[in-house]
């Protein structure tokens, strides 16, 4: 698996947990394994950053591929039986988070930029849902990815061709991604994030950059030796 | 004179819409410019309009400009990237260009080219923002320019979305990246731009409402299937299969949008009325004269 994402840093990760108190960590044991970011070790430092930041952390879950939507389900109903969380930290690729998002009743955030998905296991989905774009920005996004579920991936809001929730260019096909979004921020009550400065996407993140890639490949290489 | 001062002289603007040609010869396209440009005080030239490749808007706005016609420069997002959007602004206050129009773009699987690689690195709000830093004589990424650009950015709204919030917040985005003039969607209810017409008094930015040429049913129901963000209302439909002169009907429909517009929104755009004289119709029949 060549699944690269990397921590966000903890400020953006504060500014977007800043309005909960309670917070299930939620790991990918997928692909995130072979990169290093589901590890006991990381998971206990996000922990602790997270207690940091005054949220109190109420467990910590570790799911063995969070893009089966199925297996996602069942570990939530789960959670959500034993205890109280107000916020969902995902530690995954974009897919996962994009999983856990439509599945769970709590605001979910991405831990983590989605650099690169080199080749992908669990659930085989209809349509691409993560580009890897190394800047996640699903926070800013109700936990939709504008990148791949927008037609032309905008960033600042539906064109104007959007009827009754389907995409103007695939109207049959495709519901129009940025009323996903609109829909989603609506019920969160965050429509604010729909207007404001412009984002605009740096796109040189989505390159992985050497010290990433060789981490990558010491992280493959001790798992070999263990096998 | 840009349409934000034009705005502030004039009760009421009138702006046409102009299709380059597809193919290298220019000579009719400039001739229905020239024909309709005494009734209308500038002139939009799309840029790729429904994904089919034609000739570039920079090049006919220079030729409107050399006939002492004022242009507007439609400029989309979907064939070049942030470098190249820059670089085109620049060439267009090169060229005397004042009016930009920050669109976002169709998709190419709309137009004539399917096959094509989109780019969309950037988006009509993004557009709006770059063209606000190069107007402050800093590029997007705040690198100094020897000498800034002062052009005019205008945006796009359509009035005809649904729901239509969000594309109410895209307007007040849009404005806040600094859109300082909107063309709006072909509207054929007027009391669709109600909401827009009231952002754009509160933030005091000019909006024309866009009126589209309905010259025979079939072309209505053509733009129904292949133009994306409006469907043309039945009883419109039904007028206009009804009539036996259809093109004097669409003038007539047109007119009559135009007469609701008045006093309601700082002017119009006129789309589609691709028939040498048709403008003119349009404007003498919605009371609007001008000296030639
Ligand atoms: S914004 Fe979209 S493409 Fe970028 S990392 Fe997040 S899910 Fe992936
Ligand atoms: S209709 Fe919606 S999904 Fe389709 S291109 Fe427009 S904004 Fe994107």
């Amino acid at each position: 698996m060549m699944l690269l994402s990397r921590l966000k840093p903890f400020d953006e990760i504060r500014d977007h947990l800043k309005d909960f108190e309670t917070l299930l960590l939620l790991a990918c044991n997928g692909c995130g394994e072979s990169f290093g970011n589901a590890e006991p070790e990381c998971l206990k430092s996000i922990e602790a950053e997270i207690e940091k930041m005054g949220l109190d952390v109420a467990d910590i879950l570790t799911v063995d591929f969070l893009c089966e939507q199925l297996l996602v389900r069942h570990w939530l109903d789960h959670a959500n039986c034993k205890e109280n969380f107000d916020v969902i930290l995902v530690v995954s690729c974009g897919i996962g988070v994009q999983v856990v998002s439509k599945e769970s009743q709590q605001p979910t955030y991405p831990a983590c930029d989605t650099i690169t998905i080199g080749a992908r296991l669990g659930q085989a989905w209809g349509r691409e849902s993560c580009k890897e774009c190394g800047q996640c920005i699903l926070p800013q996004t109700g936990g939709v990815c504008p990148l791949t579920a927008c037609s032309k991936g905008l960033l600042n809001g539906p064109c104007g061709g959007s009827q009754e929730g389907r995409c103007e260019v695939f109207p049959e096909t495709r519901e129009c991604g940025w009323h996903l979004i609109y829909k989603r921020l609506e019920a969160a009550g965050r429509k604010d994030l729909l207007v404001g400065r412009p984002l605009i996407k740096d796109f040189s993140l989505s390159e992985p950059p050497e010290e990433l890639v060789s981490l990558r490949n010491e992280i493959l290489a001790k798992g070999e030796e263990t096998l | 004179m840009t349409i934000a001062e034009l705005a502030k002289k004039k009760d009421f603007i009138v702006t046409a819409e102009l299709t380059p040609p597809k193919g290298a010869d220019y000579e009719d396209t400039l001739k229905k410019a020239q024909d309709m440009s005494g009734c209308v005080d500038a002139i939009n030239v799309t840029d790729g309009q429904s994904a089919l490749m034609r000739m570039g808007s920079l090049a006919l706005c220079h030729l409107l400009r050399e006939r002492d016609i004022d242009p507007v420069l439609q400029l989309t997002c979907r064939d070049r990237n942030r470098i190249a959007l820059q670089s085109d602004l620049l060439n267009a206050f090169a060229l005397g260009v004042r009016n930009v129009l920050c669109l976002t773009g169709d998709h190419v699987a709309l137009g004539d080219h399917p096959e094509a690689k989109q780019v969309f690195d950037l988006d009509s709000v993004s557009l709006l923002w770059a063209v606000q830093k190069l107007n402050k004589g800093v590029d997007m990424q705040g690198n100094t320019l020897k000498g800034a650009t002062d052009l005019c950015p205008g945006a796009v709204v359509n009035p005809n979305a649904s729901p239509v919030e969000p594309q109410l917040l895209k307007m007040e985005r849009k404005i806040e990246a600094g859109a300082r003039f909107f063309q709006t969607q072909a509207v054929f209810e007027i009391f669709r731009l109600d909401p827009f017409v009231k952002t754009a008094r509160e933030k005091n930015v000019p909006l024309l409402a866009g009126i589209m040429v309905l010259r025979t049913p079939a072309m209505a129901r053509f733009v129904n299937r292949h133009v994306s963000g409006f469907q043309v209302p039945e009883d419109l439909m039904a007028e206009l299969e009804a009539s036996p002169d259809p093109t004097r009907t669409g003038v007539q429909i047109a007119a009559r949008t135009i007469n609701e517009a008045k006093g309601f929104c700082q002017g119009v755009h006129i789309m589609n009325a691709g028939k040498q004289g048709l403008v003119q119709q349009i404007l003498a029949e919605g009371g609007i004269t001008r000296a030639a």
